[in-house]
Protein backbone atom coordinates (compact mmCIF):
# COMPACT_ATOMS: atom_id res chain seq x y z
CA UNK A 1 0.00 0.00 0.00
CA UNK A 2 0.99 3.60 -0.88
CA UNK A 3 1.16 6.34 1.66
CA UNK A 4 -1.02 9.12 1.70
CA UNK A 5 1.01 11.33 0.11
CA UNK A 6 2.19 8.65 -2.80
CA UNK A 7 -1.81 8.24 -2.95
CA UNK A 8 -2.45 12.02 -3.66
CA UNK A 9 -0.06 12.23 -5.59
CA UNK A 10 -1.30 8.54 -8.13
CA UNK A 11 -4.87 10.08 -7.37
CA UNK A 12 -3.74 13.57 -9.60
CA UNK A 13 -1.10 12.22 -11.97
CA UNK A 14 -3.77 9.24 -13.03
CA UNK A 15 -6.64 11.95 -13.30
CA UNK A 16 -4.19 13.91 -15.30
CA UNK A 17 -2.81 11.02 -17.35
CA UNK A 18 -6.13 8.81 -17.60
CA UNK A 19 -8.87 10.72 -16.79
CA UNK A 20 -9.14 13.87 -18.32
CA UNK A 21 -7.31 13.08 -21.45
CA UNK A 22 -9.81 9.96 -22.20
CA UNK A 23 -13.22 11.45 -20.96
CA UNK A 24 -12.07 14.74 -23.71
CA UNK A 25 -11.09 12.26 -26.46
CA UNK A 26 -14.58 10.37 -25.98
CA UNK A 27 -16.52 13.79 -25.92
CA UNK A 28 -15.31 14.40 -28.92
CA UNK A 29 -15.43 11.39 -30.75
CA UNK A 30 -19.59 11.54 -29.61
CA UNK A 31 -19.85 14.99 -30.80
CA UNK A 32 -20.22 14.21 -34.53
CA UNK A 33 -22.43 11.21 -33.68
CA UNK A 34 -24.92 13.62 -31.92
CA UNK A 35 -24.59 16.75 -34.83
CA UNK A 36 -26.00 13.79 -36.99
CA UNK A 37 -28.68 12.50 -35.27
CA UNK A 38 -29.68 16.39 -34.15
CA UNK A 39 -29.43 17.25 -38.43
CA UNK A 40 -31.14 14.37 -39.64
CA UNK A 41 -33.99 14.50 -36.95
CA UNK A 42 -33.51 11.10 -36.15
CA UNK A 43 -36.20 9.38 -34.26
CA UNK A 44 -36.74 6.12 -32.35
CA UNK A 45 -37.64 2.71 -33.86
CA UNK A 46 -39.94 1.97 -30.93
CA UNK A 47 -43.51 2.85 -31.49
CA UNK A 48 -44.10 6.76 -30.58
CA UNK A 49 -40.30 7.56 -32.21
CA UNK A 50 -39.53 9.80 -29.95
CA UNK A 51 -36.61 12.14 -31.10
CA UNK A 52 -33.16 10.18 -30.56
CA UNK A 53 -31.40 13.88 -30.59
CA UNK A 54 -31.50 14.50 -26.93
CA UNK A 55 -30.08 11.25 -25.48
CA UNK A 56 -27.27 11.60 -27.89
CA UNK A 57 -26.31 14.63 -26.35
CA UNK A 58 -26.15 12.86 -22.98
CA UNK A 59 -23.20 11.52 -24.18
CA UNK A 60 -20.38 14.02 -24.79
CA UNK A 61 -21.88 16.10 -22.11
CA UNK A 62 -21.75 13.40 -19.90
CA UNK A 63 -18.02 13.15 -20.39
CA UNK A 64 -17.24 16.38 -20.49
CA UNK A 65 -19.09 16.60 -16.99
CA UNK A 66 -17.03 13.83 -15.76
CA UNK A 67 -13.30 15.43 -16.95
CA UNK A 68 -14.38 18.61 -15.36
CA UNK A 69 -14.97 16.90 -12.13
CA UNK A 70 -11.17 15.24 -12.69
CA UNK A 71 -10.07 18.92 -13.15
CA UNK A 72 -11.85 19.59 -9.13
CA UNK A 73 -10.33 16.88 -8.20
CA UNK A 74 -6.71 17.03 -9.49
CA UNK A 75 -7.16 20.69 -7.89
CA UNK A 76 -8.61 18.98 -4.40
CA UNK A 77 -5.33 16.68 -4.35
CA UNK A 78 -2.63 19.83 -4.86
CA UNK A 79 -4.75 21.51 -1.92
CA UNK A 80 -4.16 18.28 -0.04
CA UNK A 81 -0.51 18.15 -0.80
CA UNK A 82 -0.03 21.49 0.15
CA UNK A 83 -1.69 21.07 3.29
CA UNK A 84 -4.66 23.44 2.76
CA UNK A 85 -7.54 20.94 3.51
CA UNK A 86 -7.29 17.00 4.32
CA UNK A 87 -9.31 14.66 2.45
CA UNK A 88 -9.40 10.86 2.54
CA UNK A 89 -7.76 9.22 -0.06
CA UNK A 90 -8.42 5.47 0.75
CA UNK A 91 -11.38 4.22 -1.52
CA UNK A 92 -11.86 1.19 0.84
CA UNK A 93 -12.56 2.64 3.75
CA UNK A 94 -16.03 2.30 4.26
CA UNK A 95 -18.79 5.32 4.02
CA UNK A 96 -20.88 4.66 7.65
CA UNK B 1 9.78 -3.83 -33.78
CA UNK B 2 6.23 -4.62 -33.23
CA UNK B 3 4.55 -6.83 -34.69
CA UNK B 4 0.39 -6.75 -35.18
CA UNK B 5 0.74 -10.55 -33.36
CA UNK B 6 2.56 -8.67 -30.44
CA UNK B 7 0.01 -6.64 -29.80
CA UNK B 8 -2.77 -8.54 -27.62
CA UNK B 9 -0.07 -9.88 -25.03
CA UNK B 10 1.86 -6.51 -25.04
CA UNK B 11 -2.34 -4.75 -24.02
CA UNK B 12 -2.39 -7.67 -21.63
CA UNK B 13 0.54 -7.01 -19.70
CA UNK B 14 -0.09 -3.54 -19.81
CA UNK B 15 -3.40 -4.18 -18.29
CA UNK B 16 -1.60 -5.94 -15.39
CA UNK B 17 0.81 -3.84 -15.24
CA UNK B 18 -2.14 -0.63 -15.08
CA UNK B 19 -4.06 -2.62 -12.83
CA UNK B 20 -1.37 -2.88 -10.29
CA UNK B 21 -1.30 1.43 -9.66
CA UNK B 22 -3.98 1.72 -7.96
CA UNK B 23 -6.33 3.88 -9.59
CA UNK B 24 -9.74 3.61 -10.65
CA UNK B 25 -10.52 0.44 -12.89
CA UNK B 26 -13.11 2.22 -15.26
CA UNK B 27 -10.45 4.97 -16.31
CA UNK B 28 -7.05 2.82 -15.97
CA UNK B 29 -8.88 0.80 -18.71
CA UNK B 30 -10.51 3.62 -21.08
CA UNK B 31 -6.96 5.17 -20.96
CA UNK B 32 -5.03 1.68 -21.70
CA UNK B 33 -7.62 1.15 -24.67
CA UNK B 34 -6.88 4.69 -25.64
CA UNK B 35 -3.35 4.66 -25.50
CA UNK B 36 -2.99 1.23 -27.54
CA UNK B 37 -5.15 2.33 -30.00
CA UNK B 38 -3.15 5.53 -30.81
CA UNK B 39 -0.34 3.25 -30.74
CA UNK B 40 -1.68 0.93 -33.48
CA UNK B 41 -2.76 3.77 -35.55
CA UNK B 42 0.87 4.92 -34.77
CA UNK B 43 2.02 1.90 -36.40
CA UNK B 44 -0.16 1.26 -38.66
CA UNK B 45 -2.57 -1.67 -37.79
CA UNK B 46 -5.01 -0.08 -37.53
CA UNK B 47 -7.61 3.27 -39.00
CA UNK B 48 -8.28 6.40 -37.25
CA UNK B 49 -12.31 6.42 -38.57
CA UNK B 50 -12.28 3.05 -36.39
CA UNK B 51 -12.58 5.27 -33.49
CA UNK B 52 -16.01 6.81 -34.86
CA UNK B 53 -17.60 3.98 -33.62
CA UNK B 54 -16.89 4.57 -29.98
CA UNK B 55 -20.01 6.57 -29.31
CA UNK B 56 -22.03 4.25 -31.69
CA UNK B 57 -20.79 1.40 -29.19
CA UNK B 58 -21.44 3.39 -26.23
CA UNK B 59 -25.08 4.42 -27.29
CA UNK B 60 -26.13 1.06 -29.01
CA UNK B 61 -24.48 -1.66 -26.52
CA UNK B 62 -24.97 0.43 -23.54
CA UNK B 63 -27.15 3.01 -23.40
CA UNK B 64 -30.20 1.54 -25.28
CA UNK B 65 -29.55 -1.89 -23.83
CA UNK B 66 -32.84 -2.54 -21.57
CA UNK B 67 -31.65 -5.50 -19.34
CA UNK B 68 -28.79 -3.11 -17.98
CA UNK B 69 -31.26 -0.48 -16.80
CA UNK B 70 -31.98 -2.67 -13.81
CA UNK B 71 -28.54 -1.93 -12.44
CA UNK B 72 -29.08 1.58 -11.28
CA UNK B 73 -32.42 0.38 -9.32
CA UNK B 74 -30.49 -2.26 -8.01
CA UNK B 75 -28.22 -0.19 -6.33
CA UNK B 76 -30.55 2.60 -5.61
CA UNK B 77 -32.69 0.05 -3.23
CA UNK B 78 -29.47 -1.62 -1.95
CA UNK B 79 -28.38 1.91 -1.11
CA UNK B 80 -32.04 2.78 0.81
CA UNK B 81 -31.83 -0.49 3.10
CA UNK B 82 -27.99 -0.01 4.17
CA UNK B 83 -28.78 3.51 4.74
CA UNK B 84 -32.28 2.59 6.83
CA UNK B 85 -30.49 0.34 8.69
CA UNK B 86 -32.43 -2.83 8.28
CA UNK B 87 -29.13 -5.21 8.45
CA UNK B 88 -28.48 -4.28 11.77
CA UNK B 89 -31.52 -4.92 12.95
CA UNK B 90 -31.87 -8.13 10.99
CA UNK B 91 -28.74 -9.73 12.66
CA UNK B 92 -29.76 -8.50 16.12
CA UNK B 93 -33.33 -10.12 15.92
CA UNK B 94 -31.35 -12.90 14.11
CA UNK B 95 -28.96 -12.86 17.16
CA UNK B 96 -31.76 -13.57 19.70
CA UNK B 97 -33.54 -15.76 17.92
CA UNK B 98 -30.37 -18.71 17.38
CA UNK B 99 -27.96 -17.12 19.77
CA UNK B 100 -28.92 -19.77 22.69
CA UNK B 101 -27.94 -22.50 20.27
CA UNK B 102 -24.16 -23.65 19.35
CA UNK B 103 -22.55 -21.65 16.72
CA UNK B 104 -25.79 -19.66 16.28
CA UNK B 105 -24.32 -16.17 16.09
CA UNK B 106 -22.45 -17.95 13.03
CA UNK B 107 -25.91 -19.23 11.55
CA UNK B 108 -27.49 -15.71 11.81
CA UNK B 109 -24.81 -14.53 9.66
CA UNK B 110 -25.41 -16.83 7.53
CA UNK B 111 -28.70 -15.93 6.90
CA UNK B 112 -28.95 -12.64 7.18
CA UNK B 113 -25.72 -12.83 4.61
CA UNK B 114 -28.45 -14.76 2.57
CA UNK B 115 -31.54 -12.16 2.55
CA UNK B 116 -29.54 -9.30 2.12
CA UNK B 117 -27.60 -10.35 -0.56
CA UNK B 118 -30.77 -11.28 -2.50
CA UNK B 119 -31.98 -7.75 -1.92
CA UNK B 120 -28.90 -5.68 -2.10
CA UNK B 121 -26.40 -6.70 -4.68
CA UNK B 122 -23.21 -5.47 -3.67
CA UNK B 123 -20.56 -7.19 -2.04
CA UNK B 124 -18.01 -5.12 -0.74
CA UNK B 125 -21.06 -2.59 1.18
CA UNK B 126 -22.55 -5.48 2.69
CA UNK B 127 -19.22 -7.48 4.10
CA UNK B 128 -18.30 -4.21 5.95
CA UNK B 129 -21.64 -3.39 7.26
CA UNK B 130 -22.04 -6.91 8.22
CA UNK B 131 -18.38 -7.14 9.94
CA UNK B 132 -19.60 -4.11 11.54
CA UNK B 133 -22.55 -5.07 13.47
CA UNK B 134 -21.40 -9.02 14.15
CA UNK B 135 -17.71 -8.71 14.40
CA UNK B 136 -17.80 -7.42 18.13
CA UNK B 137 -20.80 -9.44 19.16
CA UNK B 138 -19.11 -12.44 18.22
CA UNK B 139 -15.79 -11.66 19.91
CA UNK B 140 -17.01 -11.02 23.30
CA UNK B 141 -19.05 -14.67 23.17
CA UNK B 142 -15.58 -15.84 22.88
CA UNK B 143 -16.32 -16.95 18.82
CA UNK B 144 -12.52 -18.50 17.26
CA UNK B 145 -11.45 -15.48 15.43
CA UNK B 146 -10.70 -17.91 12.32
CA UNK B 147 -14.38 -18.80 11.69
CA UNK B 148 -15.88 -15.36 12.32
CA UNK B 149 -13.68 -13.55 9.82
CA UNK B 150 -14.65 -16.73 7.24
CA UNK B 151 -18.13 -17.24 7.97
CA UNK B 152 -18.45 -13.04 7.63
CA UNK B 153 -16.57 -12.81 4.44
CA UNK B 154 -18.20 -16.01 2.67
CA UNK B 155 -21.62 -15.28 3.20
CA UNK B 156 -20.63 -11.51 2.64
CA UNK B 157 -19.69 -12.28 -1.11
CA UNK B 158 -22.10 -14.84 -1.50
CA UNK B 159 -24.39 -11.36 -3.09
CA UNK B 160 -23.28 -12.32 -6.45
CA UNK B 161 -24.60 -15.78 -6.85
CA UNK B 162 -27.98 -15.12 -5.03
CA UNK B 163 -31.04 -13.94 -7.17
CA UNK B 164 -31.26 -11.10 -8.11
CA UNK B 165 -27.59 -10.23 -8.34
CA UNK B 166 -25.80 -7.53 -10.58
CA UNK B 167 -23.28 -10.24 -11.90
CA UNK B 168 -25.97 -12.52 -13.10
CA UNK B 169 -27.87 -9.82 -15.26
CA UNK B 170 -24.84 -8.77 -16.79
CA UNK B 171 -23.70 -12.23 -17.09
CA UNK B 172 -27.34 -12.90 -18.98
CA UNK B 173 -27.05 -10.19 -21.15
CA UNK B 174 -23.72 -11.28 -22.19
CA UNK B 175 -24.49 -15.12 -22.85
CA UNK B 176 -27.85 -13.91 -24.53
CA UNK B 177 -30.06 -15.60 -22.03
CA UNK B 178 -33.04 -14.64 -20.42
CA UNK B 179 -32.60 -12.87 -17.02
CA UNK B 180 -35.09 -15.49 -15.41
CA UNK B 181 -33.63 -18.40 -16.62
CA UNK B 182 -29.99 -16.88 -14.99
CA UNK B 183 -31.99 -16.64 -11.67
CA UNK B 184 -33.73 -19.75 -11.69
CA UNK B 185 -30.54 -21.44 -12.29
CA UNK B 186 -28.99 -19.71 -9.58
CA UNK B 187 -31.14 -21.02 -6.85
CA UNK B 188 -29.89 -24.39 -6.71
CA UNK B 189 -26.27 -23.31 -6.09
CA UNK B 190 -27.05 -20.77 -3.47
CA UNK B 191 -29.03 -22.76 -1.44
CA UNK B 192 -26.54 -25.75 -1.93
CA UNK B 193 -23.53 -23.17 -0.54
CA UNK B 194 -25.48 -21.58 2.44
CA UNK B 195 -26.40 -25.51 3.56
CA UNK B 196 -22.55 -26.30 3.01
CA UNK B 197 -22.11 -22.67 5.58
CA UNK B 198 -24.70 -23.94 8.36
CA UNK B 199 -23.48 -27.35 8.42
CA UNK B 200 -19.75 -26.80 8.64
CA UNK B 201 -20.85 -24.61 11.21
CA UNK B 202 -22.72 -27.62 12.94
CA UNK B 203 -19.93 -29.85 12.51
CA UNK B 204 -17.41 -27.30 13.76
CA UNK B 205 -19.94 -26.84 16.83
CA UNK B 206 -20.11 -31.17 17.52
CA UNK B 207 -16.18 -31.10 16.88
CA UNK B 208 -14.98 -28.27 18.47
CA UNK B 209 -17.23 -26.71 20.52
CA UNK B 210 -15.42 -24.26 22.09
CA UNK B 211 -14.96 -22.39 18.70
CA UNK B 212 -18.41 -21.51 18.62
CA UNK B 213 -20.37 -21.59 22.18
CA UNK B 214 -23.65 -20.47 22.62
CA UNK B 215 -24.59 -17.32 23.82
CA UNK B 216 -25.93 -17.71 27.38
CA UNK B 217 -29.42 -18.28 27.81
CA UNK B 218 -30.32 -15.05 30.11
CA UNK B 219 -28.51 -12.60 27.70
CA UNK B 220 -30.66 -13.56 25.08
CA UNK B 221 -33.82 -13.25 27.40
CA UNK B 222 -32.30 -10.26 28.46
CA UNK B 223 -31.77 -8.54 24.76
CA UNK B 224 -35.66 -10.36 23.85
CA UNK B 225 -37.08 -8.30 27.19
CA UNK B 226 -35.41 -5.28 26.40
CA UNK B 227 -36.63 -5.39 22.54
CA UNK B 228 -40.08 -5.66 23.91
CA UNK B 229 -40.27 -3.08 26.20
CA UNK B 230 -39.30 -1.00 23.24
CA UNK B 231 -42.80 -1.57 21.87
CA UNK B 232 -45.89 0.04 22.07
CA UNK B 233 -48.66 -1.44 24.71
CA UNK B 234 -50.41 -4.59 23.51
CA UNK B 235 -47.78 -6.08 21.04
CA UNK B 236 -46.02 -8.82 23.02
CA UNK B 237 -44.21 -11.19 20.58
CA UNK B 238 -43.04 -13.78 23.12
CA UNK B 239 -45.32 -15.15 25.42
CA UNK B 240 -45.96 -15.12 28.99
CA UNK B 241 -44.61 -17.78 30.47
CA UNK B 242 -41.15 -16.83 28.16
CA UNK B 243 -41.30 -13.17 30.55
CA UNK B 244 -41.88 -14.71 33.62
CA UNK B 245 -39.24 -17.37 33.20
CA UNK B 246 -36.69 -14.59 31.64
CA UNK B 247 -37.54 -12.06 35.02
CA UNK B 248 -36.69 -15.33 37.16
CA UNK B 249 -32.94 -14.87 38.44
Amino acid sequence: MLSERGQLWLDMIGTLCFLIPSCLLLSYLSWPFFMQAYVVGETSSNAGGLLRWPIKLVVPVGFVCLALQGVSEVIKRIAALKGYVVIDAKYERPTQ
Amino acid sequence: MITLEMMPPLMFGGLILAMLIGFPVAFTLAALGLSFGFLSIYLGFFDLNFLQAIPGRIFGSVLSNELLLAIPFFTFMGSVLERCGLAEDMLDSMGQLFGPIRGGLGYSVIIVGFILGAITGTVAAQVIAMALISMPVMIRYGYNIRYITGVLAASGTITQLVPPSLVLIVMADQLGKSVGDMYLGAWGPSVLQIALFAGYTFILGLVKPYHVPPVPRDEADAARLAAVAQMPDGHHPVGRSDLRRARAP
